[in-house]
Formats: C-alpha cells, structure tokens, sequence
C-alpha cells in the first residue's frame, strides 16, 4: 500500500527538504540537524505544559504530544520534529501495564519471564493508535515543510524492559532468557516487533517523512547474539512500513560492533554513537551508508570553543558518507542548557 | 493468506527445510501429527538428568551437522565422545575391544590379530581371499552384506560385520543398500578390494572421531530449530496428521511418508545407576552384540556417561547406560539389568531409575521428499539432503 497522496512527502511538503534529500544519500547544501530527545525534559516550555500530566498520558494526549513535539522546532530551528512518545507506549496500547517512574524509567506491574507470560500478550489493536494517529495529523499541519521523524523502539530494547521489569544495567536477565528460553524469547521478540512495527507504520501513515527505530541497549549484545537472536526481528519491525517508501533510520548506543549487523536489518541511514567517529562508522559499514550523528552530549556542558571544534570534527568526519545528518550521538541530557542546542544549529547551518 | 510451502512432518528434516525456506523470506506452515517437533530427537529425564531420548550423536561425515549447530548458535557446544572405542559381543566368549581400522565393522587388514581374536584364523583367512577375488562391477542393487559376504566370506560377515551395522542402522548388512555406506562403492570400485576400499576411506578421513555430540544433548537441534521457526514466523501446526496433500497450501514438502508402511520397532532402555565399577569406562564407550551371542536380549549397549565427558559432569558419580532391543523383553527393567551386568561384567545394583522409549524406524520409501525413509538412518545424511532439497526449492 502506497502513502496517500496528500502526504508531505508526497505532495511536495517535504519530499524537498534537506533531511529528507540527506536520508537518501544526496547532500544538501546546508546539512541538517536535529537532536535525539530534543522534544520533551530540557525544555522549560515543555515543563511547564506537562506540569500535572504524567509523561504516557501527555503522549496518549493528542494536543500535548502534537505541541511537544513542535517546541524544539519552534525554539533551536531544527530541520526535523522528532514525535514526542516513548518506546513503551505501543505495549501500553497492546493493555500492558506500565508507568514512567520519575528519575527511573519505565517500570512493569508484571515483568514477561514465561512461555504463559508471553502467550498472555495480546496483539495490538490498530484502533488503539487513533491518539498517536491524530498527534501526528496536528503535528504535521503545523510543520509544513519540515519534517516529522516517526519514532519506535527496537524489539530487543523493549523486550529487555518487559523482561527486566523496568530499566537495567546489563539487560542480563534478557539476555539469559533468549538462551535459556529461546522460543519464548523468540515469541517475545516477534510480539515487540509487531507493536512496534504497527506503532512506527501509524505515524508514516500519518503524516511523518522518515522513521526511526531505536535499539538503545543493543551494545550489551556480541555480534553473534544480536545477528541470531535479535536481527530478524528488528527486520520484522521494520518489515511493517513495506511498501512506504520512507527513509528508514537505524539507531543504537554502543553499536560499535553490530554496525554493519544493524544496517542489514533493512534500514536506509546508520544513527552513530558518540563512541566511534563518523569516517571509521563509514569504513565499517563498507561505504555508501547516509550516517546521523555523533555529537557527544558530554560536550554540551563543555565550554563553547570546545564544543565547537567537536561539532566541526564530527561534521569534517561526516563528510566521508554521501551525506549526513548532525545529531547527537544520544538523546540530550535533562540537564542541558537549550541556548546551546540553538547555537550547534546556527553553527551547522552557518 | 495461503503458504508458500506446506511441510508434512516436523522431525529434523522438516526442521530444517521449513526453516530454510522461512529464512528465505517463504511463508511456510509446518504439519506435524504428534504433540511435539523433532521426532526421533527427543529428550527425556531418567533419575533427574536429561538425556537423548532418541539420536545422541551425529557422523562428523560431510560437516552439515556441524555447519548447522554452528548455524543456530551450538558451535562451540560440538564435543567429540570417548576415544576409549567400542566393544563387541561376540556368539561366545567374553566381550572383546572392536577391531581398530574398520568401516562398519569391515576390517581394513583382516589378519590383524584384534580381527582373528573375533573371528578366529579360519574366517580371517577366507577375508583375506578379498585381496586376490577380482573385483565385479557393484550392481545398484547390492547390498552391503552380499558384498562383504562375497569378498570375506559369511563369518566375517556374521561376527564382526552385522554387529556393528545393526549397531549403526539397526538393520542387518543384506538389508542395507551399499550406497547407504558412503563412499564405500566408489572406493571398492578404484582399489578393487573391500580391505583396500576400508583403508583408504580410512586414511581419507580427516583425523579425529568419526562422530560427535552436542554439549547438553543432541535435542538442542530441536530448542534451537524450533526457536527459529518461530523467528521467522513459520505457521507451526502440532497434532495434524496429514493423509492427503489434496488441500494443502502451495507446494508441498513431505518430510514424512503420507502412508507408513511396516517400520522396525526399536526399543531403548534408559538405566541410571549407582556402580562406581563402572567409572572406568571397563567397555569403553559400549558393547555391540552379534545376533546369538548366549543370555544376551539387548543388541547393543552405551555406556553414556563413559561416552559422553559433559554427561558424566552432570550426573553426580551415577553411570548412564542405554540398551536398544529388536525384540522387547517381558520385564524390560530387568532384562536390561541383567544384560548390562553381562555385557559389562559388572553385577549392577538396582537401578535408581529406569526409562523405556520406542521408536519405530521407518522401513526405506520414495515417497517422501526428506527425512529418514530417504535419506537414510543418520542425522548427517539427513541434514545434508534436507538442506539440499530446500536450496532446490529456493532455485539456488
């Protein structure tokens, strides 16, 4: 099935833009930024309208999510909105419980340890995506010829949550289940791919010009465990936008050694961490792969000729791919100060 | 939406196969009569360990068995048995170590004195005529018994031969087809003696067992294929049993005859006991009994935890033992008892537990596509022909 006709990308919104042209490998002029997580916690504006909210229902709320997800936009002159949710709210919409625990993280009433646990999920129905659906419709008609970046998490960086009950250092009781229990992992995992994957298709269809899906934890993993136990099923998700043809972006933190195993799952442009340089990201991936990246946020709090020297490195390092996106190489930092984002902007578009 | 494929039977063949197609981005629903997948590789728990309840090892041969652990995840878990050897019964007289050098029992220098020491010097003799007898074109239909009766005579053939064969493919020789030996008939046919063939497959073979095992069980095959099915997302459909294809989605894949037809009954007594004679393996890795030798019911014995180094970790001191049987004994925990206390020489106690599996071995058929009835006894031949057949499947 083809996007509709009135898409942005379709109806010549965005299909022009410069994050849309650098995701297909053709370099901009100017080259676009935008930054992980730039929607949401650094931003006064943003604390402000949630007060009294609690985080899922403000992504559940159409008007808040939409708004949200503007106020970057609005603020730093980013060349994408990235939608404001989280990586749980598609297995909340599928009747899980969960809630975000402030200063924690995502915490699960049940944790997902058993064949009976996982045949106990229920699939997720396309009607539960209506508020996602009409955040994006009311994010995207305020945008105009900037473009909505869909956002969903990786299988193996939900099931982890679901597994572990809640955030993790190592991801170790995950990563014991998919040996111990391998076709329960297996079901898991293909569950996560599924919600994840019909969460991501909801915002394209909506209205967003890109898609990108996020493995956070996926540097616990050795090569030979994510290409066997976690690979397929990030395909899976993925294999839920077939027929779109909308630029794909594959992100990981500590992805140094699935690099190349990461972009074989189907996704069009490489997210690079701050731990390897964006020339040897290129070298590894074999040539020809659009990269995003690699900003440390560490250096946001570093002095200004400092962070503006690593801006310059990572864009003169970016040059290697046939284009580039500058982000971060992680979500920004509750604590950032936000006049420092909007000056990484200028500096990029100078 | 219809399958692409349709895979009747979900033993390792249609493991594999169904598997294989699925990874190739196929829609594929698998049928399988029973209640569980990987038919004649199973685990069961005798005495709280878990064991083989069917194959336990698979012939190094060809590397498909390898390439496909190392697939799934289980490379490093190959482990190679025992290099103690096996044992053999013979009609009379105390076990004795099987004759080093041979293939399926047929020895490579038939005057050797570990072969006279089963045979006796008049029938190592009569082999030894298989040197100067000119060799005759191998018909298609030979058997791996006519031959070795022709060539060294029906002692050699009775004493050392059948034994092992029955051990290997639960069959006697003159019911196994030559071409069911793997590179026998092609050696034999350019050495011009069955010795000569013996010892070059010998010499040709790369250096190590012959077989191995996997660390934890050769069921794991099972855990990890089935985990991939449901991977890559084949429709897995437990208690269907299929008698027609006339229904089925897209092109069908019989891993199964639709219509069985007689089989061996083989039945296998699992023993655990408490023998600290036992612990220094005093019948290497098993016996294997010629058909007639005297008080003896059971055709072979396993020592396991002698065979197996990762077994004998798992078992606290207790001793493993496996007996298969052609013909079921009344009172089988007994009969078992006092078989391995014979074949051992060794009065074992009581056993801790005792556990009773029967397979029936399907008699050689063409109607099936892959799996046992085609391939033959042997998870290595079996996975190599279903591998192949799925990369036909796939055009490749």
């Amino acid at each position: 099935m083809p996007l509709n006709n009135d898409h942005p990308l379709l109806d010549g919104r965005t299909g022009g833009s410069r994050l849309v042209r650098a995701y297909r490998g053709d370099r901009p002029e100017t080259t676009p930024v935008w930054f992980m997580r730039q929607a949401g916690r650094s931003l006064p504006e943003y604390r402000e309208l949630r007060v009294g909210t609690e985080m899922l229902d403000a992504c559940l709320t159409p008007e808040l999510a939409s708004e949200i997800t503007l106020q970057p936009v609005r603020r730093h002159g980013v060349d994408a909105a990235i939608f404001f949710s989280d990586i749980v709210i598609p297995a909340k919409l599928a009747g899980v419980d969960v809630q975000i625990v402030p200063g924690k993280g995502p915490v699960f009433a049940n944790p997902i340890r058993s064949a009976s646990d996982v045949a106990a999920l229920r699939p997720l129905d396309p009607e539960a995506l209506a508020p996602i659906r009409e955040a994006v419709a009311r994010t995207v008609a305020e945008l105009g010829t900037t473009p909505l970046i869909g956002f969903a998490g990786a299988p193996f960086t939900l099931a982890s949550y679901l597994v572990e009950g809640g955030p993790s250092k190592d991801q170790q009781r995950a990563r014991t289940l998919m040996y111990s229990e391998p076709q329960v992992w297996a079901a898991l995992l293909n569950w996560c791919a599924d919600i994840s994957g019909e969460f991501l298709r909801a915002q394209v269809e909506a209205g967003a010009s890109a898609a990108q899906l996020f493995d956070s934890w996926v540097g616990s993993l050795s090569e030979q465990q994510y290409v066997r136990r976690v690979a397929p099923h990030s395909k899976r998700a993925l294999s839920h936008l077939r027929g779109f043809d909308v630029p794909k972006v594959h992100f990981g933190v500590g992805s140094g050694e699935v690099l190349k195993a990461m972009h074989g799952i189907g996704a069009d442009v490489m997210g690079v961490d701050w731990r390897i340089p964006l020339d040897v990201a290129e070298e590894r991936l074999g040539g020809g792969v659009p990269l995003q990246g690699n900003i440390d946020p560490a250096l946001l709090g570093a002095p200004w000729h400092v962070l503006e020297a690593h801006v310059r490195d990572v864009m003169q390092r970016g040059m290697s791919a046939p284009s580039h996106v500058v982000n971060l190489g992680h979500g920004v930092p509750p604590d950032t100060d936000p006049d420092v984002l909007t000056r990484i902007v200028e500096l990029v578009h100078a | 939406m219809p399958s692409d494929f349709s895979v009747v039977g979900g033993g390792i063949a249609g493991l594999v196969v169904a598997r294989r197609l699925a990874m190739a981005g196929r829609s594929v629903t698998l049928l399988e009569a029973s209640d569980r997948l990987g038919g004649t590789v199973a685990r069961h728990t005798v005495g709280g360990i878990d064991l083989d309840a069917g194959a336990e090892s698979f012939a190094v041969r060809g590397g498909t068995v390898a390439a496909l652990a190392r697939e799934i995840g289980l490379g490093a878990e190959i482990v190679e048995p025992a290099q103690d050897g096996a044992w053999l019964q013979p009609v009379s007289g105390p076990p004795v170590p099987l004759p080093a050098g041979g293939v399926l029992g047929i020895p490579g220098t038939p005057l050797a004195s570990d072969v006279i020491a089963v045979v006796g010097t008049g029938p190592a003799i009569r082999a030894q005529w298989d040197a100067i007898i000119p060799s005759l074109w191998a018909r298609k239909s030979l058997t791996l018994g006519a031959l070795v009766r022709r060539r060294m005579g029906p002692v050699m053939l009775e004493k050392l031969v059948a034994p092992v064969v029955h051990g290997v493919h639960s069959m006697h020789p003159d019911d196994l087809p030559l071409d069911r030996v793997p590179g026998l008939r092609a050696a034999y046919g350019r050495e011009g003696s069955l010795a000569a063939a013996v010892r070059w497959l010998r010499d040709s073979a790369p250096a190590g067992s012959a077989v191995a095992g996997i660390r934890g069980g050769v069921h794991r095959l099972v855990t990890e294929l089935t985990a991939d099915l449901e991977t890559y997302g084949v429709d897995v459909q437990l208690g269907r049993r299929v008698t027609s294809i006339d229904g089925l989605d897209g092109t069908v894949v019989l891993a199964t005859p639709l219509h069985p037809t007689g089989g061996r009954r083989v039945v296998l007594a699992t023993l655990v006991v408490e023998a600290p004679e036992l612990d220094g393996a005093p019948r290497g890795t098993g016996v294997l009994v010629a058909q007639g030798a005297a008080g003896i019911r059971a055709r072979a014995l396993t020592h396991s935890t002698g065979k197996w180094a990762w077994l004998r970790e798992r078992t606290n001191g207790r001793h493993v033992l496996r007996l298969s049987y052609d013909t079921e004994p009344e009172n089988l925990a007994e009969a078992a008892r006092a078989d391995a206390s014979a074949l051992l020489g060794v009065a074992l106690p009581r056993p801790v537990d005792v556990a009773r599996v029967e397979w029936t071995r399907p008699d050689a058929g063409t109607e099936a596509a892959v799996g046992e009835t085609v391939a033959g006894s042997g998870l290595a031949g079996i996975v190599a022909q279903a591998t192949a057949t799925a990369d036909g499947l796939l055009g490749r």
